[in-house]
């Protein structure tokens, strides 16, 4: 089926491709420099240690294991408007788990030791655990969403060994967001991240903005292939984006209250550093209140009835929506656990040109393979409906 | 006699491990061959350090240089980047909130010497996902440079700011190479190892031994008679953050 | 057919991500021909197999990676100094020891087509060593 995709597509999608080849040539570059000089090429340093690409990481692993918000309701619910899409949101979790594991081979110190993980396996270790429900996660989407949609091309129904794997995806897609929380906050020490809050919040967070991102991308596709995921898909795609949002909103204010009322300083030190500075540091100020305000807006659009069911207002509480909650998991809540330092000092941590460029990199790669997937599926139905097989 | 029958088993469990993750690389199978210690090794069931901070002088810095010469620790140009083993840090840093604004004048000025405190319950060490950093039986916490993939997970779960990562490479910020230690590749995570090189050729830590004013201690905590368990039974002592439960080694009179 | 051949890339793509380490380390020379003239001197072969605990030459040849990697385990993650060889033997493990020449390495290496040993980035290379 391959074949017929790539020779359905237009010129428009040839460019937008190239472009995309180009960005991801920039990050190659980027990354070169990187390991040819080392980590010291990145605004990390001895107090902020993780940075940007675990960041991206977390919040890739979020946006993975939300295409459960599609399966779970089609296939345990019955809810037939999702079956347009489950393929697209399998196809998201795909991209997403590959963007992941470049997030953390960028990170790595020692990128050409990568296999000691499995070498000596450490079951004591979250992040060994994250390994393994990682890959575990794309086989388990790679198979069923390929299987599924070869089905739909060819008309014979699929194996049914598919069903169960769906299944089993299911309560894996809550464990690879969980097992990347731990990470988090299973650390003394890092009173930012020390709370039993986290793999809860990561999970509301992520249902939040992978819903958005697929009503994003059901418009985009409805625009430029002319594929409908249907309305009533997207209505109830953004009732989910509105409780996700609203209790992720809610979780993060509950963290406000345990820091501020029980007025114990390391846990009020990374949420003052984000709002208004402490000593002095204060990078964070600016994008922080720009999450807030996304925030304010994204729920304010959310749940008012008339401006979530208007498509134009849908589409920017959406894009608020995954916006605020990149700047957010993607970024600040990582440095947020290393302020302040071990020894009550702040360092300050920004991402540099060359940081930057690698993750531009994997983005433009992830929505190259994006773009391949959907180019394939949408090919896929059209010649299902047309009755071409 | 025991030990060669644990070796085998960890050998056994770590082929196992691997069998099932579908790989076995033919060197993880292969039992460790023997070695032995060193005549003049320096043996104990606990190594810990007790650290008389009240005879630390402002601005003295002998037992660092003392230490990052004999290891090897380049002095990286960007402070932020900086590899540090052990250095000295104010009172009010070193033990953040043990403190408040009226302590005596000569206590805050004191140079507290710093390090890793090769804790009894080590977060580091359960957080490696290689295990290159490891807790020995003797209770040193030890680095495995040949393993280390540089996840930096390590320095996130140390809540003491003992770790370092070479950010670059450190070779060319090495003031006097000594030829009888390694230095590191860039990539790799460092911290101080309780001077395991020289405990195994029976010498006492470099930090002890060039300390002036013999503000340092070193001994075994689990035997009664040792220097260390005097001096924890006759002063006041205080270990950094001891509500995280890492039963740090490292005590300081203060 | 179009599609076997579609999932055949896919497999060799995948093979090669993810066995991207071992494939960057392959030789990147190419093989000598003439053997270096130390080789032919069979005592101070025979010596530098003693020092590092095995027969002769040709078993340091073919087993010389793998006791290093023993010596580093023994160091490092049993904190001993003696390796014991098989045959009871108690050689002091020491790098600047057996390498006290480290050109023999780099020329053996060189002449058998496989990088040189990257030990003397960390470790200090010993005096009248041939440099990188
Ligand atoms: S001080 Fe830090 S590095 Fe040292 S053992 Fe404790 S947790 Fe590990």
């Amino acid at each position: 089926m391959l074949e017929h995709a790539w020779n359905e597509t237009g010129p428009r999608f040839k460019a937008w491709l190239a472009a995309l080849l180009l960005l991801i040539g920039i990050g190659g570059f980027c990354y070169s420099i990187q390991l040819g000089t080392g980590l010291g090429v990145t605004g990390m340093s001895r107090d902020v240690s993780w940075g940007l690409y675990i960041g991206q990481f977390t919040f890739f692993v979020g946006v993975a294991a939300s295409a459960v918000m599609v399966v779970l309701p089609y296939y345990l619910h019955d809810v037939k408007v999702f079956g347009r899409i489950t393929v697209v949101g399998e196809f998201l979790a795909v991209t997403a788990v590959i963007m992941c594991i470049l997030f953390i081979l960028v990170d790595l110190g020692m990128p050409s030791r990568l296999l000691n993980i499995m070498l000596y396996p450490s079951p004591g270790s979250v992040l060994f655990w994250d390994m393994v429900v990682l890959n575990g996660y794309f086989f388990l989407n790679l198979l069923t969403g390929w299987k599924v949609l070869e089905a739909e091309y060819t008309g014979i129904k699929a194996p049914d060994w598919v069903k169960p794997l769906i299944y089993i995806a299911i309560p894996w897609a809550f464990s690879i967001h969980t097992v990347t929380a731990f990470i988090y906050s299973g650390i003394p020490g890092r009173d930012f991240w020390l709370t039993a809050l986290t793999a809860p919040k990561f999970l509301a967070s992520a249902f939040a903005t992978g819903p958005a991102l697929l009503i994003l991308i059901s418009l985009a596709l409805r625009r430029f292939t002319g594929f409908d995921a249907g309305q009533e898909a997207v209505r109830r795609l953004s009732i989910i984006v509105t409780y996700a949002m609203s209790i992720t909103v809610f979780m993060i204010l509950a963290e406000f209250f345990t820091a501020f009322y029980s007025q114990v300083p390391s846990h009020m030190y990374a949420l003052k550093y984000f709002f208004v500075g402490l000593y002095g540091g204060n990078s964070f100020v600016l994008i922080s209140w720009i999450f807030a305000t996304l925030c304010l807006l994204a729920l304010i659009l959310l749940l008012n009835p008339k401006t979530r069911g208007d498509e134009t207002w849908l589409t920017v509480a959406c894009a608020s929506t995954f916006i605020a909650l990149a700047i957010e998991k993607g970024i600040s809540f990582t440095v947020g656990g290393f302020i302040t330092n071990p020894f009550g000092r702040v360092t300050e941590y920004w991402p540099t040109a060359v940081e930057v460029g690698i993750v531009v990199g994997i983005w433009a790669l992830g929505a190259f393979l994006l773009s391949l997937f959907y180019s394939l599926f949408v090919t896929v139905k059209r010649r299902s409906e047309r009755g071409i097989a | 006699m025991k030990k060669p029958l644990s070796i085998s088993r960890r050998t056994l469990l770590k082929a196992t491990g691997a069998a099932a993750l579908g790989i076995i690389p033919a060197g993880t199978l292969l039992v460790r061959a023997a070695g032995k210690p060193h005549p003049k090794a320096l043996q104990a069931k606990n190594w810990a350090m007790v650290i008389n901070a009240k005879l630390c002088p402002p601005g003295c810095r002998i037992c660092q240089e003392a230490c990052h010469k004999v290891h090897n620790v380049p002095n990286m140009p960007d402070p932020k980047q900086d590899v540090k083993w052990i250095w000295p840090e104010s009172y009010n840093s070193a033990f953040p909130y043990e403190t408040h604004p009226y302590t005596d004048q000569a206590n805050e000025k004191r140079a507290y010497p710093v390090l890793c405190n090769h804790c009894e319950n080590p977060s580091c060490v359960r957080v490696c996902p290689t295990k290159a950093t490891f807790q020995r039986p003797d209770g040193v916490v030890m680095m495995d440079y040949h393993r280390c993939i540089g996840c930096r997970f390590c320095m996130a779960a140390c809540p003491y700011g003992a770790r370092s990562f070479n950010f670059k490479d450190p070779r060319p910020h090495i003031p006097q190479l000594n030829p009888a230690y390694p230095t590191r590749t860039p990539g790799v995570v460092e911290k101080c190892n309780f001077c395991d090189e020289r405990l195994a050729v029976g010498q006492m830590p470099a930090c002890m031994e060039a300390c002036p004013a013999k503000a340092i201690l070193f001994g075994d905590l689990n035997d009664p008679a040792s220097p260390v368990r005097q001096a924890l039974a006759s002063n006041v002592t205080l270990q950094r953050k001891t509500k995280l439960g890492t039963r740090p080694k490292v005590f300081y009179i203060v | 057919m179009n599609k076997n051949r579609l999932v055949a890339l896919g497999l060799i793509l995948f093979v090669l991500l993810f066995t991207f380490p071992v494939v960057m380390n392959l030789g990147k020379s190419v093989a000598k021909t003439q053997p270096p003239a130390m080789l032919q001197d069979q005592k101070a072969m025979q010596e530098l197999a003693d020092k590092l605990g095995v027969k002769n030459i040709d078993e340091f040849r073919e087993r010389h990676k793998q006791v290093l990697a023993e010596w580093k385990d023994i160091v490092v993650r049993d904190g001993k100094r003696v390796y014991v060889t098989k045959d009871g033997r108690e050689i002091p493990i020491s790098l600047q020891n057996l390498a006290s020449q480290p050109q023999y390495c780099n020329d053996c290496h060189d002449y058998a087509g496989i990088e040189k040993p990257n030990c003397w980035t960390c470790h200090v290379e010993p005096k009248g060593g041939a440099g990188k």
